[in-house]
């Protein structure tokens, strides 16, 4: 039988689940009745964002001209934070379908999708979805597709994916024009590990692509970065519903079970080898997850600190790219502080606990991890400014650099450099997509980024303009500490990182969203922002002078009771600082765009 | 431990509407419901050797809406006071029977606009009362009125009922500021009124003021209250204007139809006021009530000091022993309910405050009376140590001059007046919180 591994890529919303349900529906795995639409994206939160966060894997065959194949549709996730796992994905693949919505055209995504496609060595089948839409321009995203990924346009197959329009002719440019693996059964084992989920049975779910030997059940297994062993107690298939098989052969994909307690044991990219006769090597590019966003969780009002870490716990059993530390800060008392590998990953997790554990939190404004060269030569990473060493010791303080690529409409070229450069963007190049749609590339600090970057690009470009980014290191520059100060008191949550040059207006806006925030008190309540002891931007929220019932009488007792009470409870949601009560969104404050 | 039962709003039969801190059961005091009100609470739960101290009458009746009015009155309507006047009856013989014949101190018939009834209407309004109390111990009988429906019959009545105070809504001597609250009566009408009601022998007499009017100076204010001060009453309500959830000022500040007055002028006239009115031999006695000596308003003082009260009429609240209820806000359901052919009194709200917040709300309660919490007396009534309690606040609020500790009571000074429900919020949370060795007994 001939093998097809391959995945679907694509930039969101192009339709990329839909096709897989198509696939799926057409090799006959499943049925129409069975198929709850996008079969593949097995998270609420998934499907309502329209994203998938997990990748998984499904085998299913299929007859072309008498000859039969299996196909192994490897799912990979769609959004910049998510590279790694995506370059762990198509590792496991041969062929990879370039996906791209006929009405839209390529985008941020879909070139560096592309891009990590070629990368891995694969064989790409540009598709053009969507084409029976009215203002689909097939030809015009194919030359596109030429021009920026240098992807013959003529090869493209155009469906639609909805309809099923093309995917016949699809189907048989997979069998056609995808190579099949190359691996050898009688070399030693090298699987790669390209997904894992946690199942509550089951334990560890580890998704594998065999390159070379074989496994089986019962063979003592070595994870080659971890440096675990373990004992495989099951293989199988997801065809899509899971199949169990006694062994996985060099080119085969499926799921092994190996009495696995915890997410976190297995990392994605990793080798499994025979524990007694192990491949000389790991395969390439194996690197742990690495969390480039952090922020704090505290328990919101109607949680406790023990529920939260309870939440957290249970969260990371489907999600070993996330951490969690324990975090105290003198304004919101217990917490955590917690890393991810990006913004929107943040966001994720954060609904998640809301949604499926059913806990309130406090987030933080988000962060990055910064380098602090000290005066000794010792490197030291902090994820928070109040890590910050004290700054006699510090030589430099070195944040994240990102090359970004936005793709926008031409006439936004103007809007989106003055964006970048405001954002201590360093211009790379710009290259025409196609008569009115250029991408723009920058290296630009991270935490520039993480700040209400997007929401301006899509401002500035009506919703058209998207963003891809890649780390390309950490850059040193003339970064300081800034303390935001309430009723003369440095508030530990509230202070940042921030670049000289933005101190003022950061400052500034920081101080003004705080005033909006923190409600009048009997006394006045200066703010302030400084680096080290220079105030930098003040404001002063004025005493409360007035706050009176002028009649109370027999009939009105209660209700203004219930009233004060009222007005109490919702005071206790916030947190005392000294003398001063600071309602939580003020702990977003940070967040504001500065002038 | 003691719990709290609030009961409220018989037809919400949501319990998830209850405040989400009843984890524990209730304590079982039993409030039956009937003809889909609650009933009266019963004797048995009632504080050893209590009595009724004061009787609330409420009028519904109004000739027109004031703007700023938040109370129950309906205008017009007057054609059913005959079936009010039953229903009333009704109410008083139901009460009778329930707390047996009450002795009260003091009465009160406030509104709406009791003088618009018709004097034969007053005269056997006032006759249900009499007929409903005993009077021996009665010190002060007070009646609202409008100046402009207050004329020398009216006044007979009253006098003849046993009516020996009378408080007038005066408000305003302005007629720009009458016109913005949208009453309807002249400011001339105003001495007139109290003549008229001197005339009869009644000169126990208080205006209402209301201050902060939209445009209003402090200079316009003490206009205002010179003219009062001028009119020689014994008593004044100065009331700054607070705008009222579902009032039509409050409406009509929100379409940007005039703006308040800002927050500062209002806290100066609020200072002004307690100045000037001292000087003209006025004691301020609580928040907004100033009285010439031994002439404070005892019936508002029950309020205050969380005495029993009893209370008839549509949206009236009666009080004891913890017990707070409330007559159904509507004169048809309440005609309809007593007039039945098994009256109840309409209850459609009850309340039950044990221990520390009831306390708490007897605290905030007599912080808004100058003598405040003193301390012994509170000690007495409720076998708490207040200072026990409040030390924090009155550590944390006294260098802010805020509250006070003179002569063992606990004080709100001026400043603290005028942010008093800031103080009062920390009051009920400080006693909600206070722990077992602190409640005393």
């Amino acid at each position: 039988m001939d093998i097809r591994n391959f995945s679907i890529v694509a930039h969101i919303d192009h339709g990329k689940s839909t096709l897989a349900d198509r696939i799926l529906e057409r090799t006959g795995a499943i049925t129409e009745r069975d198929m709850q639409a996008q079969f593949l994206d097995d998270l609420d939160l998934e499907r309502e964002r329209g994203i998938t966060i997990k990748a998984s894997a499904v085998t299913v065959p299929y007859t072309l001209d008498g000859r039969r194949y299996m196909f192994n549709l490897i799912d990979t996730p769609g959004h910049v934070d998510f590279h790694y796992e995506v370059a762990k994905a198509l590792q496991a693949c041969e062929g990879a379908l370039l996906l791209v919505d006929a009405t839209q055209g390529v985008q941020a995504q879909t070139v560096a999708n592309a891009y990590a496609a070629i990368e891995a060595g694969l064989e790409i089948v540009p598709v053009i979805n969507k084409i029976d839409l009215p203002s689909a321009r097939p030809e015009q995203v194919a030359e596109e597709m030429e021009q920026v990924l240098g992807i013959d346009a003529l090869s493209a197959v155009h469906i639609s994916a909805k309809s099923g329009l093309g995917v016949d002719e699809l189907l048989r440019a997979i069998c056609l024009r995808l190579p099949g693996p190359r691996g050898q059964t009688d070399k030693p084992l090298q699987a790669l590990i390209f997904d894992s989920k946690y199942d509550d049975y089951r334990g560890v779910i580890v998704y594998i692509r065999v390159m070379n030997g074989k496994i089986t059940v019962g063979q003592k297994i070595r994870l080659m970065g971890e440096q675990r062993v373990y004992q495989v107690t099951g293989l199988g298939k997801f065809a899509p519903r899971a199949v169990q098989v006694e062994s996985l052969e060099a080119g085969e994909v499926g799921f092994l079970v190996a009495n696995i307690k915890t997410l976190s044991d297995v990392t994605i990219g990793d080798t499994i080898t025979d524990a007694n006769a192990p491949a000389s090597e790991a395969l390439p590019g194996y690197r742990p997850p690495k969390q480039m966003v952090y922020c704090d969780f505290y328990p919101g009002p109607d949680t406790e600190y023990t529920q939260l870490r309870e939440a957290l716990e249970k969260l990371r059993l489907n999600d070993s790219s996330f951490t969690f530390e324990p975090e105290t800060s003198d304004a919101l008392g217990f917490g955590f502080r917690c890393g991810f590998l990006g913004l929107l990953h943040m966001e994720i997790v954060q609904e998640r606990l809301e949604r499926e554990q059913h806990v309130q939190v406090v987030q933080t404004a988000p962060t990055v991890p910064y380098e602090i060269l000290l005066n000794d030569g010792t490197v030291k990473m902090i994820d928070s400014a109040s890590m910050l060493p004290d700054l006699s010791k510090v030589r430099e303080i070195r944040e994240p650099m990102i090359r970004a690529s936005i793709i926008v409409p031409a006439e936004n070229i103007g809007d989106i450099s003055k964006l970048c450069q405001d954002r201590r963007g360093i211009y790379k190049k710009t290259e025409y997509l196609g008569p009115n749609r250029v991408i723009i590339e920058y290296e630009m600090p991270l935490a520039e980024v993480i700040f209400d970057f997007f929401d301006r690009l899509k401002t500035a470009t009506r919703g058209y303009g998207t963003l891809d980014y890649d780390l390309i290191g950490f850059r040193a520059d003339e970064l300081v500490k800034m303390d935001i100060l309430v009723n003369a008191q440095a508030i530990d949550a509230l202070s940042l990182i921030v670049h000289r040059s933005k101190a003022e207006s950061r400052g500034r806006a920081i101080i003004r969203k705080l005033k909006e925030e923190i409600g009048k008190h009997l006394f006045e309540v200066p703010l302030q922002a400084a680096v080290g002891s220079r105030v930098i931007a003040r404001e002063t929220i004025s005493a409360m002078r007035k706050n009176v019932t002028a009649k109370c009488y027999g009939g009105d007792v209660s209700r203004k009771r219930k009233l004060l009470e009222k007005q109490k409870a919702g005071k206790k949601r916030m947190k005392q600082v000294g003398q001063v009560e600071i309602p939580q969104e003020a702990f977003m404050a940070v967040l504001e765009p500065g002038e | 431990m003691q719990h709290d039962k609030i009961i409220s709003e018989l037809n919400c039969k949501n319990d998830n509407k209850r405040p989400k801190n009843f984890e524990l059961p209730l304590p079982q005091v039993e409030i039956r419901a009937q003809n889909g009100f609650f009933a009266l609470p019963a004797s048995a739960d009632f504080d050893e050797n209590s009595q009724i101290d004061a009787l609330y009458v409420h009028i519904p009746f109004c000739t027109s809406k004031c703007h700023y009015c938040d109370f129950f009155s309906l205008a017009g309507h007057l054609d059913q006071t005959d079936a009010f006047l039953d229903a009333m009856g009704r109410e008083f013989e139901l009460h009778v029977a329930h707390f047996g014949k009450a002795t009260p101190e003091t009465i009160f018939i406030g509104g709406g606009t009791p003088t618009l009834l018709s004097p034969d209407a007053l005269s056997r309004l006032l006759a249900q009362i009499n007929n409903a109390i005993n009077t021996h111990r009665l010190t002060e009988f007070t009646v609202e009125a409008n100046p402009n429906t207050f004329d020398i019959q009216r006044a007979k009545v009253l006098r003849d009922g046993g009516v020996n105070r009378i408080s007038f809504g005066a408000q305003s001597f302005s007629i720009t500021e009458l016109a913005v609250l949208q009453r309807d009566h002249n400011p001339e009408s105003v001495p007139i009124a109290m003549d008229i009601a001197r005339s009869v022998g009644i000169d126990n007499l208080n205006l209402d003021l209301i201050f902060g009017i939209p445009g209003q100076t402090l200079s316009d204010w003490d206009c205002n209250l010179r003219r009062a001060i001028e009119l020689n009453s014994t008593h004044l309500s100065c009331y700054g204007l607070m705008y009222e959830p579902n009032t039509p000022m409050t409406a009509r500040m929100k379409r940007g139809e005039f703006t308040a007055v800002p927050d500062e002028l209002q806290i100066d006239m609020l200072a002004h006021t307690r100045a000037r009115l001292a000087e003209a031999g006025f004691i301020r006695y609580e928040i907004s009530n100033f009285a010439r000596p031994g002439q404070a308003c005892r019936h508002n003082i029950h309020y205050w000091k969380a005495r029993n009260h009893l209370a008839v009429g549509p949206s009236a609240a009666g009080y004891h022993s913890g017990f707070r209820w409330k007559n159904v806000q509507s004169l048809t359901r309440y005609i309809d309910a007593l007039n039945a052919a098994t009256p109840a009194v309409p209850i459609t709200e009850i309340e039950h405050l044990t221990g520390t917040s009831r306390w708490g709300e007897l605290a905030i309660l007599q912080l808004r009376l100058n003598e405040g919490i003193v301390l012994h007396e509170f000690q007495q009534r409720t076998g708490m140590d207040a200072m026990a309690i409040l030390r924090k606040l009155v550590q944390k609020y006294s260098p802010m001059g805020l509250l006070a500790l003179c002569d063992s009571a606990i004080t709100l000074t001026e400043a603290g007046v005028a942010v008093s429900d800031t103080i009062f919020a920390d009051v009920l949370d400080a006693f909600a919180q206070c722990g077992p060795q602190q409640r005393g007994s």
